[in-house]
């Protein structure tokens, strides 16, 4: 999942994550420290570079954050990405896939060597802690487009953010949707324009379109069960909240 | 208590509904490309929120337990009584409201050091000494950030009125 270009680390952490606990039998750890919580997310977020490699060398046109760091970075050594990587800079590209590989392996060992610290983190009081979050946090939001707009979308979000957890509503789903909208905007916009109605006959498009009517099909058939007798005994969290 | 958690869910379910159907309604009010977007979009969520909205409305009438993937963010606080949660997020709510007003009165910098030195003695209950070393602390990260990275933190009321020296201006 994560090698896919032009996913993100936003979407393709929640899918893993979302897929690991559907996967998954014994749930009651996910979200007080089950491992397996980590594992799954972060295993195709280490991956989303190499996939980002891919756009970024061949086309110009970065997969992520990252990568179109890496590009400006590039484009101010004077070096033009494009397809003329793999045919006149084949040492430059595979310095760019090493370098990636290697500080992949270093980086894990560096994890191996600071995990005892690092995890002392978790044992530092909440109340230590929030107010440097709290600075963290305004200071990334505000520098998205430097303006008010950004502290007052970051408040409103929260809200919505605290509601829709406390009433279950699935948040991941919301930050997915709205991380793609960008794409699906430009794309959809695009298709329209090129094949009219039409896009939605062509073959990939069908078939992306029957496994997301019967991943929803099956999602709502198993979504709920019916068993009144152990409602009231039930461990479900959407029912323990209030 | 269960019964008001799927009520409000079926409102908000039923909102939902509403809202893609007026999207709808107003993207035939715009130009052929104008309107792409919003209404497909549109379509596509009007028909997810309806079935949306019947599975709320048989989970309500049948009383079936709900599961799945929808409810993959589980955090901890889910087995904290409501009180102390609703408590909890006014408390926070209300500082994140004073810090917002103090950073259009004195702007980000000055406001985010005070806040830190405030939270640090009061809230955590730490002395002077280290509330102002956090409060420091902060303004030192802030400042260094500003500079890397060439941003200008949001200005108050005051500055406009008082010239500051930098990284409080």
């Amino acid at each position: 999942m994560g090698f896919i270009p032009g996913l993100g680390g936003s979407v393709v952490d929640w899918i893993a994550y979302g897929h690991i606990f559907q996967t998954t039998k014994d749930r009651e750890g996910f979200g007080k420290g089950d491992i397996r919580g980590v594992l799954a997310p972060e295993t195709p977020n280490n991956a989303k570079e190499g996939g980002g490699l891919i756009p970024t060398l061949l086309f110009g046109v970065p997969g992520s954050g990252s990568m179109a760091v890496f590009l400006g970075g590039l484009l101010i050594l004077g070096i033009q990405p494009g397809p003329a990587m793999v045919t006149e800079q084949v040492d430059l590209l595979y310095t760019a896939i090493w370098s990636l590989a290697l500080a992949n392996v270093f980086g894990a060992g560096l994890c191996i060597f600071l995990s005892k610290p690092i995890t002392r983190l978790t044992i530092i009081p909440f109340a230590y802690l929030a107010p440097f979050m709290i600075l963290i946090i305004t200071l990334a939001s505000y520098q998205a487009s430097r303006g008010w707009g950004d502290l007052i979308a970051l408040l409103v979000m929260g809200i919505l953010g605290w509601v829709m957890k406390q009433y279950g509503w699935p948040r991941p789903a919301a930050l997915i949707g709205y991380v793609l909208s960008d794409n699906i905007e430009t794309y959809l916009f695009i298709s329209v324009q090129r094949y009219g109605i039409s896009w939605m006959t062509r073959v990939g498009v069908i078939i992306l379109g029957l496994i997301i009517i019967a991943s929803l099909a099956l999602g709502i058939f198993y979504q709920t069960k019916k068993t009144p007798k152990s409602r009231s005994a039930s461990k479900d969290h959407a029912t323990q909240a209030f | 208590m269960q019964h008001r958690l799927f009520s409000v869910r079926l409102v908000f379910a039923a909102i939902m509904v509403l809202a893609f159907a007026y999207g709808m309604y107003e993207a035939f009010s715009y130009a052929y490309l104008a309107r792409i977007f919003p209404l497909y979009i549109s379509l596509v969520m009007f028909v997810l929120a309806c079935i949306n909205l019947a599975q709320e409305i048989r989970i309500s009438w049948k009383r079936v337990q709900v599961s799945g993937v929808g409810f993959v963010d589980l955090e901890s606080d889910w087995d904290i009584p409501t009180s102390t949660v609703m408590e909890r997020f006014i408390r926070f709510l209300a500082l994140l409201l004073l810090l917002y007003a103090s950073i259009w009165l004195v702007g980000y910098s000055l406001s985010i050091t005070i806040f830190l030195v405030f939270f640090y003695r009061f809230l955590t209950g730490t002395s002077w000494w280290v509330a102002f070393g956090a409060g420091f602390a902060g303004l030192g990260f802030i400042s260094l950030i500003s500079k890397l990275m060439v941003i200008d933190w949001p200005s108050g009321i005051i500055q406009n009125w008082i010239q500051l020296p930098w990284p409080l201006k």
